[in-house]
């Protein structure tokens, strides 16, 4: 289990994080909302180790660090992989750097979205990057897979490919935290919805609590966003 | 003309506040150096008066450093990594939209670098009038005019920089400037190609480098002249040569896929590349060799159980990031070896014209009373300078250059930083680095071996001090 106690970040005096608490057990795919800036991917690096910050993250108990770290794997819309080397020479790398590389995974996925194998990442066009990008983390052999926005610039028959393999090739102790705005999309294939807002978690749902809640998702968090439906129709008579 | 402009701001957003700093670093730096070594200068004679007031040699070698750094910043800040990202994404388009053709949107660029690098040398001049007069005043000279302060501009040192007494400096440094603003221009053209942005830049400033710290003897110098002209020429042909490259050629369009091939006058149509065409397959040829093999990493557990011969290449490339461009990595090193080399060659010139005197010198088993070649170490002095700076360079340009791979260029060290062996992120950036500075260190212990070779052998054992084995190293 990853534990998130009291963390806080803050760039240059502007607070990205402030005071977190959640705890991530295993075998859960949770869906992390809210909107730009709010503190999303923030809260990731923090947990992935990228940034330094005040509180306590731990796996399993333990401080993540180079021993414990494997189990955590990250996919992103900025993307992480070596763009001027092949498909086939990542899963080299990958076999070589992880041991647990879950190879016959990998295969299949590459299979499955039809990527090329020996042609440079940067040749491949922008959907098949992020597919890419995702199939490294989920063959990783990671415990804990991160993504961030990881479909921005793909089309929605991909997206909706992806979701049913995603919750169909995980295993049952796998977890899964997914930062993304597409949240009607994904709310089907979800576990449990983070909310954040403003740098604070602002609610925690599991799907139990958004059913007996008799509403959407989608719903609960223009609620919890305050969002305002006639502010378009008022934006658009005040320009007439 | 507006047109021209935007062409310009386009490519000078968000670079004027390095300009400035450069231009306020030049007289800095020499304000710096003048009160460090300001002494009393009526108690020297004229040469050295001039000498002091400009704040001695040291002050023109900071005044070169900064002129330099200067042309570097401003080709950085235009052909930087940022601007290169935007290049490709945003500036292209906008460049389209002003129906500019890539020549005259070359020459535009290469005028604007012109009066750029004209701008630096004229702050540099009037830095040296400046601190000149000050330094006059400074120490006491009253009615000391305007013309005396100009007169310190006709030093050696600060002839060779502003050039007012030798036509074959003044020559040089036409030449030079006009090359320098050619590549800066080149440098622009390509990276807009989406192509490798020249690094024909390094190669016009190393020898105005050179040639202004040396001042060499002017055959030297109209040597320097000829190859920047052949070299300016055969670049400004490479970009005419680019225009009239055949449209379509498979064989071309993945390398010059840029922005501005897409312009429908410019782009072919007809011919159509399929997906998964051999052209696009540039590494199927080593389909079945593995990363582990192509980048050095295959043979470490091997060579660690039995390390019977450390091969430097195969290191430098084993501790390079994955799929850094090695072609670039390869040009500092070699531009850095260069650079140290070419520095030392000082040796042979003083060694050759000392043996020429010797030589002159010797009537049969007699020479000249007195006459011997200075200890080894006096013609080795101040010759290690360009290694040095080789060293430095290529130790911190390279690690930076990995370092920015991993975080600009790519958003790799988000891998990098999650390896279980986390060690490796801190190699893949100064392993590389530090192995090329230790080979550098090696060819100058080398060309130096070979220097003391040349001194014990080549020179006529009647002029060798009995003692000179004993004066090799300066202590």
């Amino acid at each position: 289990m990853i534990e998130v106690k009291n963390v806080s970040k803050e760039y240059k005096g502007k607070v990205a994080l402030s005071n977190c608490n959640i705890q991530i057990p295993k075998g859960q795919i949770i869906g992390l909302f809210g909107a730009n800036g709010a503190g999303k991917t923030t809260l990731m690096k923090c947990i992935m180790g990228f940034l330094t910050f005040e509180g306590e993250i731990t796996l399993d108990g333990e401080k993540i660090d180079e021993s414990n770290i494997a189990k955590l794997s990250f996919a992103t819309g900025d993307h992480s992989f070596f763009p001027s080397i092949t498909a086939d020479d990542h899963k080299w790398f990958y076999k070589m750097q992880f041991p647990t590389f879950r190879e016959k995974r990998y295969e299949a996925l590459m299979e499955f979205f039809e990527l090329p194998t020996k042609k440079k990442i940067s040749e491949f066009s922008l959907g098949q990057q992020n597919q890419f990008e995702v199939v490294l983390a989920i063959s990783q052999g990671a415990e804990y897979i991160f993504m961030d926005e990881p479909f921005a610039g793909n089309d929605v028959f991909n997206r909706e490919d992806f979701y049913e393999v995603l919750v169909s090739v995980l295993d049952d102790d796998e977890t899964v935290i997914i930062s993304t705005h597409l949240i009607e999309e994904i709310a089907d294939y979800i576990d449990r919805a983070i909310l954040i807002r403003k740098s604070e978690i602002i609610d925690d749902l599991s799907v139990k609590e958004i059913e007996e809640s008799g509403r959407t998702l989608i719903e609960i968090v223009k609620e919890k966003y305050d969002y305002r439906a006639d502010r378009i129709r008022t934006a658009v008579d005040q320009m007439r | 003309m507006n047109k021209f402009l935007s062409l310009i701001f386009l490519y000078n957003r968000a670079s004027y506040k390095k300009i400035l700093l450069i231009l306020g670093a030049i007289p800095l730096c020499f304000l710096a150096i003048f009160l460090l070594r300001i002494g009393n200068p009526y108690e020297t004679s004229s040469y050295m008066l001039m000498e002091r007031a400009f704040g001695g040699v040291w002050a023109v070698l900071v005044l070169i450093a900064v002129n330099l750094l200067g042309l570097i910043l401003v080709v950085n800040s235009l052909n930087g990594k940022k601007a290169l990202k935007a290049a490709h994404s945003t500036t292209g388009y906008t460049m389209r939209r002003l129906h500019l053709s890539p020549i005259s949107s070359y020459l535009t660029i290469f005028v604007y670098y012109l009066a750029m690098i004209l701008i630096f040398w004229g702050a540099a001049i009037a830095s040296l009038y400046a601190i000149g007069k000050l330094g006059l005043v400074m120490t006491g000279a009253t009615g000391i005019d305007t013309k005396l302060a100009l007169g310190l501009l006709r030093t050696k040192i600060g002839s060779a920089l502003i050039p007012i007494s030798h036509p074959t400096v003044i020559a040089f440094n036409i030449v030079s400037v006009l090359a320098l603003a050619g590549e800066c221009a080149r440098s622009c053209y390509l990276s807009w190609h989406n192509g490798t942005p020249s690094a024909g830049v390094v190669l016009v400033i190393v020898p105005m480098f050179l040639i202004w710290t040396y001042t060499p003897e002017s055959s030297y110098t109209l040597i320097a002249i000829m190859i920047i002209i052949i070299y300016a020429l055969f670049c400004f042909g490479d970009v005419l040569s680019r225009e009239k490259r055949p449209k379509g050629d498979p064989f071309k369009v993945n390398k010059y896929a840029g922005l501005m091939d897409l312009d429908s006058d410019e782009f072919d149509d007809s011919v159509h590349l399929a997906v998964n065409s051999p052209a696009l397959h540039s590494d199927s040829s080593s389909s079945d060799t593995s990363l582990l093999q192509r980048y050095g990493r295959a043979a470490e557990n091997v060579e660690r159980k039995g390390l019977k011969f450390v091969n430097p290449g195969w290191l430098r490339r084993r501790f390079m990031p994955l799929g850094i461009n090695m072609e670039k990595s390869n040009a500092l090193f070699g531009g850095c070896i260069f650079v140290g080399f070419a520095g030392h060659l000082l040796f042979f010139g003083r060694y050759l014209l000392q043996l020429n005197v010797i030589n002159n010198s010797i009537k049969g088993i007699t020479i000249d009373s007195g006459l011997k070649m200075p200890y080894f170490w006096e013609l080795q002095q101040h010759t290690y300078y360009g290694y040095i700076i080789a060293i430095l360079l290529v130790l911190f340009i390279q690690a930076y250059w990995n370092y920015a791979y991993y975080n600009k260029e790519t958003k790799s060290v988000y891998v990098m930083k999650r390896l279980p062996d986390r060690k490796e992120y801190q190699r893949t950036i100064w392993i590389s680095p530090v192995i090329e500075a230790l080979s550098i260190a090696g060819i100058m212990v080398a060309h130096t071996v070979i220097d003391l070779l040349m001194y014990a052998v080549a020179t006529p054992e009647i002029a060798l001090y009995p003692d000179y084995l004993s004066h090799i190293l300066p202590f």
